[in-house]
């Protein structure tokens, strides 16, 4: 559904992607992960044409992004993080404007969204919270039901519940074969929700692959319970947390190696566990800051 | 059309305002007439004697006995400056704006391409032009009528031909510059319009200086040249519009293919 090659922006002489290559599939959940600037919404913005790369090349939908554009942009539907309205206009306005340039009529649809996230599209943009215009803005791009959805931190804005219903959507719309790229700060978001993610940093990827995939690459975390004596040295571990007699840290390496280390003290139990995203994104931060 | 009626939506009671208010300083002059007609003897003596003054408005060559004379000096004075001015204000806006007020990232993200988006603003630019000359043309008329005033009609519409094509042109022009810029300012519209009526009065004082009339519309607008000319000043209306012209499609090109700022 989206492939990038090499795929390369630069803003002069700043940094904005380098030689990025990433594959989304046919209903993947698509997380993409990076700190601000990290280069995702210069990403979003290539892949919807909004800006012209400055090397190396794209396709969304199986189609170029610079030479089909339109044809893209009829299959996809994008929430942005942010977004602006025309001056006047209501929910209901902006939800007929879209399906109007779409050519497309979808206001059942655009009112069983507004209902299922208790949105008044009657009600004027202008009025709204950012909450509440982040939900005009997943009508907008929902209500055509297209093949693609790209969302700029959908959920930022929403309260836990219209997360929740958002999520719902979501869902719905894979299991319809809808395929959804998203950027997210929110890390746990990726974890429950995406099938696969990509980490990047300053325009360059880090590492794509499965969610469950990355946990297995990135460290593991080993948590010491009831440690009898102090810690002895262990090769490779960082992030060490201690909580009452239990000891918990990160460690990757061979597990030969981490025995051999556990070996020169004692202790009541033992248990690996996977790391959770935020672990993840920092371990594969780390990584790369480090050179490794 | 989608984006053509959200624009003249959008454009059109600014339109009706600057029209309104243009036709109320066109029926005060037009209420005005009778007495500078009773004193049209005093005025031509003291235009004759103006010197620099009379040569800036080019009233050495007006006859103040005839009602088109003063009706295109005093309407070309005001209706001039604002129709210009409402043409570069919303020539200058109607594009840069998407970017500017960050709607474009809600309107390109459609499936609609820049160029059929360029085209639509421009003949929504070109007809809410055009409405405001031919509102102001039609209320001058009646108000003309309304005062039982004899005139030439080919002049009178000549002359609102003449001012429709001025104000066409800076709008084409602000459109073209609108295509490069990522902000809606206006400043730069006002300034080219004050600009062009500047170079007229310096034309007019210094008639060596003719050969700069290809440079403002405001010297084709001038009533003495049209009515001297039999007619529009075809040749100075058409080579304004390649110059303007040539800025627009330069502005459509960078346009297509501009980073959008967003």
């Amino acid at each position: 559904m989206i492939q990038t090659t090499r795929l390369t922006k630069r803003y002069g002489r700043a940094r904005g992607i380098d030689n990025l290559s990433i594959q989304v599939n046919p209903g993947d959940i698509y997380g993409f992960i990076g700190s601000n600037g990290a280069g995702k919404s210069t990403t979003i913005r290539l892949l919807l044409g909004f800006i012209r790369p400055s090397g190396g090349s794209a396709k969304v939908l199986g189609l170029d992004i610079i030479k089909r554009k339109n044809d893209i942009l009829a299959g996809v539907g994008y929430v942005p993080s942010e977004i602006s309205y025309y001056p006047g206009m209501r929910g209901l306005d902006a939800a007929r404007f879209a399906a109007r340039l779409r050519r497309v009529e979808c206001g059942a649809e655009a009112r069983r969204l507004a209902e299922l996230m208790s949105l008044d599209l009657n009600r004027k943009i202008s009025e709204l919270s950012f909450g509440n215009k982040k939900k005009v803005a997943i009508v907008c791009a929902l209500q055509h039901k297209p093949d693609l959805l790209i969302l700029d931190e959908p959920t930022s804005g929403l309260d836990p519940l219209m997360q929740k219903a958002f999520w719902d959507i979501i869902r719905e719309r894979r299991r319809q074969g809808a395929t959804i790229f998203l950027s997210s700060h929110v890390l746990s978001e990726i974890q429950q929700y995406c099938t696969r993610a990509a980490i990047i940093r300053e325009g360059k990827l880090v590492v794509e692959g499965g969610v469950h995939a990355l946990a297995q690459t990135a460290a593991k975390r080993i948590t010491l319970h009831n440690l009898k004596g102090p810690l002895p040295e262990i090769r490779g571990a960082r992030d060490l947390r201690q909580v009452g007699e239990s000891v918990s840290f990160l460690v990757q390496g061979e597990a030969r190696q981490l025995l051999e280390d556990l070996r020169q003290t004692d202790f009541d139990d033992l248990t690996i566990t996977e790391p959770d995203m935020e672990e993840i994104f920092l371990h594969f931060y780390e990584k790369t800051e480090a050179g490794i | 059309m989608i984006i053509l009626r959200h624009e003249l939506r959008s454009g059109i009671g600014a339109t009706l305002i600057w029209s309104i208010a243009l036709s109320i300083f066109g029926m005060v002059a037009l209420a005005m007439y009778p007495l500078v007609a009773d004193y049209s003897n005093m005025i031509n003596y003291l235009v004759e004697r103006m010197g620099l003054m009379g040569q800036l408005f080019n009233l050495q060559d007006m006859n103040f006995y005839d009602f088109m004379t003063y009706y295109g000096l005093e309407y070309g004075n005001f209706m001039g400056l604002g129709g210009g001015m409402y043409a570069a204000v919303t020539g200058m806006v109607m594009v840069a704006r998407e970017e500017g007020r960050h709607t474009a990232e809600f309107l390109y993200s459609q499936p609609v391409g820049r160029a059929s988006v360029l085209i639509q603003k421009f003949l929504a630019l070109v007809l809410m032009v055009t409405l405001l000359n031919v509102f102001c043309a039609l209320i001058s008329l009646a108000g003309i009528n309304f005062m039982n005033q004899t005139f030439d009609l080919d002049a009178f519409i000549w002359f609102h031909l003449s001012q429709l094509m001025m104000n066409l042109q800076v709008a084409v022009l602000c459109f073209g510059i609108s295509c490069f810029k990522k902000r809606d300012n206006v400043v730069p519209g006002l300034g080219i319009v004050l600009a062009f009526y500047f170079l007229n009065l310096f034309i007019n004082v210094n008639r060596q200086t003719e050969v700069l009339e290809y440079l403002t519309p405001y010297f084709y607008t001038d009533i003495s040249r049209i009515t001297k000319n039999g007619g529009p000043l075809w040749r100075s209306i058409g080579l304004g519009f390649v110059s303007s012209g040539a800025l627009l499609l330069a502005g459509f090109g960078y346009y297509l293919r501009k980073d959008m700022a967003i």
